[in-house]
């Protein structure tokens, strides 16, 4: 990953931490963050990062005094970040919020100037995040307030150096980097496990019962209260939790349910695995309910023999150290959310993540009690809907191509911007489709991309499906209209490709059932495939949804 | 000590082998001014020590950042 860092103030020393990690340009001398990313020969863009962090110090950004001063020179800074953002939609921009190591030594009465400009410096930028896709904040102002401006800051570095920052506050920022880095290319977990007793309250409930469980608003019981709020925090963001408890399931869904200080209720569970069974083994069977990869859950339980046996058992699942100090629950909750759920932005779609995955489980029971699976396909009254791409759906497709990895057929993973630039791109054809059911709406699973590679040939760029309705053969009608597509239009051939990865075995297969011509194959198992449009085997696809074109 | 010399080496970037207390900032190119800013940074942080402005210069070898650590 190719990086940038421009700032105000002296960060070579920042850059040289983040080097270790990621390939990161450095401008020569550091007030000459302006020219880089306004001028379009720069070295910066020469370099053709993928991320630019500007990291700005405040009192070296803002001179003037008056508020007329101080506002023309906020105006002016905007002015070339803006500039700079519009004019690279391929890179991605965190800009960061402005802090006053100090502040003018004033009367009691005065308007202190520091704190009106870092508050229109962070208004600004919050309108640059809704105007520019590429546009993010680099929160350092968070750090400043966790940690204080004391430990932040280290005069002595600043006079030797022109370096503001404390050896504590820039490995603070180098995570923030990284994090934001990880948060780009899409590397987020999905589910957050948890154990009940002496985790999501106090005390094992089937010793002290409903009402001696430290749970409430005030005092010891509020630790678990407070955890349970910047869980349910997490959970809106599109996470989705789980239970896994040993507990008599009477006892403990008596708490659930009828515990008046519980924050998080019933519903805010896919699934409640309240057994005696071994974790490990309710682990994975909650992956393969919930059809997600065991690497996308991390477990949390205030039990060490318990996360010792997880982690030996599923070395993949990521397993948290419990803070002994339970006053620190809600901070060690906000750390979980830091290390391993963090998100830029979130879409329609994972806030309302929790209702898809337990209409799935209501589809999983479906087919326990249907006579057969086919059966319960046909009784599923499944409605396809398939469109072309609009800009609307950018920020879902993206979000599709980052973390769709069963049903895959090529991985390649794009970003908001590379989409939006395939919409206008005439060699691209993108479609969408979109997937009701009788339990209720999947939203948008399937992204297939062409790419007309010459007047009788098209090629399959991309062609996923969300691991929510695998199984199904969706893909089958979805495929089937993409063929039809460019057989009208007169193509003769439609070349397609399946690059092997270490997750996307179940795609493996595909072509072949679909009667496609293999071309080619290397010793890595990559494969290419030839249909001629002309020949299409119609009656290898199966089809038990309706199909709507929009 | 061991500490202080597994700084200086991945300040440096060099091998932790190659560093003794009495290597100076004349034995190695890479300590250059900005690694010296960058190893009282990093002792300070690590090694609970205090180098007062005025001292900074004065350090030439490794065990001179010893007369700055409060633990040893």
């Amino acid at each position: 990953m190719r990086i940038s860092i421009l700032s105000n103030i002296n960060l070579d020393s920042l850059a040289v931490r983040v080097s270790r990690s990621y390939d990161v340009y450095r401008a020569e001398g550091y007030g000459r963050w302006v020219q880089e990313i306004t001028n379009s020969d720069s070295g910066l863009y020469i370099f053709k990062p993928k991320v630019v962090f500007i990291i700005l110090d405040g009192t070296e950004l803002i001179k003037g005094h008056s508020e007329e001063e101080y506002n023309m020179e906020i105006e002016e800074n905007i002015r070339y970040i803006e500039e700079a953002i519009s004019d690279n939609p391929e890179i991605n921009f965190f800009i960061s919020n402005l802090d006053f190591w100090t502040k003018t030594i004033k009367c009691a009465k005065s308007v202190i100037k520091e704190r009106r400009v870092e508050f229109l410096w962070e208004e600004n930028l919050l309108k640059l995040g809704m105007k520019y896709r590429n546009a993010y904040l680099f929160d350092i102002k968070s750090i400043i307030e966790s940690i204080g401006r004391e430990q932040f800051y280290s005069r002595k570095l600043w006079y030797l150096a022109g370096m503001k920052y404390s050896t504590k506050g820039e490995k603070l920022l180098e995570f923030c980097v990284r994090r934001s880095v990880a948060s780009i290319k899409g590397e987020r977990k999905k589910c957050l496990v948890l154990d009940l007793d002496n985790t999501l309250w106090g005390g094992v409930v089937g010793e002290v019962g409903l009402n001696g469980i430290e749970l409430s608003d005030f005092k010891e019981g509020s630790r678990y209260k407070d955890f349970q709020r910047k869980i349910k925090e997490i959970k809106d963001l599109g996470i989705i939790l789980a239970v896994v408890s040993k507990n008599n399931y009477s006892d403990a869904i008596k708490v659930i349910r009828e515990h008046k200080d519980m924050i998080l209720k019933e519903e805010d569970f896919v699934s409640l695995k309240i057994n005696w069974d071994i974790k490990s083994q309710n682990l994975k069977a909650l992956a393969e309910e919930l059809n997600i990869g065991l690497d996308s859950i991390v477990f949390v339980d205030d039990n060490p023999i318990e996360r010792e046996g997880v982690k030996s058992e599923l070395p993949m699942v990521i397993v948290p150290d419990f803070p002994e100090d339970t006053s620190l629950l809600a901070d060690f909750a906000e750390q979980l959310y830091r290390d391993y759920f963090y998100a830029l932005s979130i879409t329609d779609e994972d806030t309302i993540k929790t209702g898809l995955y337990q209409q799935n489980i209501k589809r999983s029971e479906a087919i326990k009690s249907s006579n057969s699976y086919e059966d319960y396909l046909k009784s599923l009254d499944t409605e396809i809907e398939i469109r072309r791409m609009s800009i609307e759906d950018i920020q879902r497709a993206s979000q599709l191509t980052q973390k769709t990895n069963q049903f895959n057929l090529t991985t390649k993973r794009y970003s908001e911007i590379e989409l939006s630039k395939m919409l206008i791109d005439d060699c691209f054809d993108c479609f969408v489709a979109s997937v009701k059911d009788r339990f209720g709406d999947n939203g948008m699973v399937c992204v297939a991309i062409a790419k007309q590679k010459s007047v009788c040939e098209v090629e399959l760029d991309t062609f996923l499906l969300s691991c929510r309705v695998m199984g199904r053969f969706i893909e089958d009608q979805i495929i089937n209209y993409i063929e039809g597509i460019y057989r009208d239009m007169g193509y003769e051939r439609l070349i397609t490709y399946y690059l092997q990865t270490a997750k996307n075995v179940p795609a493996k297969e595909f072509f072949e059932r679909l009667g496609y011509n293999l071309v080619e194959m290397d010793k890595e198992g990559n494969k290419k495939y030839m249909l001629q449009l002309k020949e299409m085997a119609v009656d290898s696809r199966k089809r038990y949804g309706k199909l709507v074109i929009v | 000590m061991e500490k202080l010399i597994e700084i200086v080496a991945e300040i440096l970037n060099v091998d932790k082998a190659n560093i003794s207390p009495e290597t100076s900032r004349d034995d190695i190119p890479a300590w250059d001014s900005f690694n010296h800013i960058r190893l009282i940074a990093e002792a300070e942080d690590q090694l609970d020590a205090k180098i007062p402005f005025e001292k900074i210069s004065e350090i030439r070898k490794v065990s001179d950042f010893l007369n700055y650590v409060k633990r040893k």
